[in-house]
């Protein structure tokens, strides 16, 4: 079944996402040129942030309950990427003339926000190199690279996706037990 | 945590928080929270272990939209201004200038050109010391020699561990030169996330011996693998041993 917005699921493939900005990444710069005037590396930036967003979504389940195409949703966050981009900047050079040295609070806890994020994903990712690498593979495919359990049983060789759901429940085991046992202490 | 014993407690904190408990249980879960303070602390640190694998998801998707615009970039007729003319005659000149200039590159000085550095692994502090935790902080203050102890001590242990292989490869590289290193690297399976960064340096060693052949083969590897890292280099290295 063709993905739509309502039945988008943590299965769908990088793939997918792929060829979904691929397909509307045109229309989306036109668009963007024409309304706000933008240069087309922004305009693809803040549409690569939407299918993100999109994709982020998806993770959690959040968009049963829109009732609109896809195109729709991916234009109407890529806009929002772009006014907020327009907005920060405006405010960055207001607060430059105003206040000079005083950061933006907003943006020092989105800063912040994101710092915690990515300290969080790179803990991860040290502690997923020291899973044995069947361990790490499952939930790469998974993850990373989101595969579904039915491709993630044939990319291992597994019987079938029950058997892949197994072996990916007890690596996430293996991973958590070690995200438990670590405190982040950057050198 | 060996594999054949799943931990059952790990089992149900899974489950939780990747909601696939019923009402019921779910219920019952959330009460028994409530009054376990580790229990609570093993679902946040599931809940961070799932948070982070998703964040690198998103970093590799957003890496995978990048090179599809770098596709377009590259391909023909992408262009659709109206100064498409004027910049295929500064392309065409500019490919002519590419051929004509004499070049004076030698593998041996691209190698050294496009040579990689590895940073090394985040050193991360927990309740017991970590052996690649040791490893990393040796390598980071560039004591080799602790570092390749421990590298070999860990490897008698854990012979098939890619991490270790890579690094070893690295501190061969580094000490001994590629002599030493190539086994190592090639130890290092296709499907570890240090298979671009091995068959980089299986590359830049190749390049070093003078098999071009064997180098452009390896680098093509690379590019394919899309590692944000070493890739691009690989891809801009190719490019540069077209000319010789």
């Amino acid at each position: 079944m063709e993905p739509t917005l309502q039945n988008l699921t943590l299965g769908t493939s990088h793939a997918w996402y792929r060829a979904l900005y691929t397909e509307h990444r045109g229309a989306f710069v036109q668009w963007a040129a024409r309304q706000y005037g933008v240069r087309e590396e922004e305009a693809r930036d803040a549409f690569q942030e939407a299918v993100i967003v999109l994709y982020r979504k998806a993770q959690g389940d959040d968009l049963a309950s829109l009732n609109c195409s896809l195109r729709t949703y991916l234009f109407a966050v890529g806009r929002n990427q772009l006014l907020s981009r327009m907005r920060v900047l405006r405010k960055q050079e207001d607060l430059h003339e105003e206040f000079h040295g005083i950061p933006d609070e907003a943006l020092a806890t989105n800063g912040m926000e994101r710092q915690e994020k990515e300290a969080t994903a790179e803990l991860v990712r040290q502690r997923l190199a020291e899973l044995k690498p069947d361990d790490r593979r499952v939930l790469e495919l998974y993850y990373l690279e989101g595969k579904d359990m039915d491709a993630v049983a044939e990319a291992l060789g597994l019987k079938n996706r029950n058997v892949a759901k197994k072996k990916k429940h007890f690596a996430l085991q293996r991973l958590i037990a070690l995200v438990r046992s670590a405190k982040m202490l950057l050198l | 945590m060996k594999e054949e014993e799943p931990d059952p407690r790990l089992e149900r904190v899974v489950r939780f928080v990747e909601d696939e408990m019923d009402t019921a249980e779910r219920v019952d879960f959330e009460k028994e929270m409530a009054d376990d303070p580790s229990l609570r602390s093993d679902v946040d640190a599931a809940r961070r272990a799932i948070e982070g694998l998703r964040t690198l998801g998103e970093e590799r998707l957003r890496q995978e939209l990048k090179n599809a615009d770098a596709e377009v970039a590259g391909a023909p007729g992408a262009s659709r201004t109206r100064w498409w003319w004027a910049a295929a005659a500064v392309l065409l000149l500019g490919g002519l200038a590419w051929w004509l200039v004499p070049t004076r590159d030698t593998p041996q000085a691209l190698a050294d050109e496009f040579r990689w550095s590895e940073p090394g692994l985040p050193v991360l502090m927990g309740t017991s010391p970590r052996a690649m935790d040791a490893i990393m902080n040796a390598y980071k203050q560039e004591d080799f020699g602790t570092a390749n102890s421990l590298l070999a001590a860990a490897l008698e242990r854990d012979p098939r561990n890619d991490t270790l292989q890579y690094f070893r490869g690295v501190l061969q590289d580094r000490v001994n030169g590629c002599a030493s290193a190539e086994a190592w690297y090639a130890q290092v399976h296709t499907t570890s996330v240090f298979a671009s960064k091995a068959g980089y340096g299986l590359a830049l060693c190749a390049l070093k011996q003078g098999d071009l052949s064997l180098a452009r083969e390896q680098l093509r590897r690379v590019v394919a693998m899309g590692d944000p890292q070493v890739s691009p280099q690989a891809r801009a290295l190719l490019l540069r041993l077209d000319k010789i």
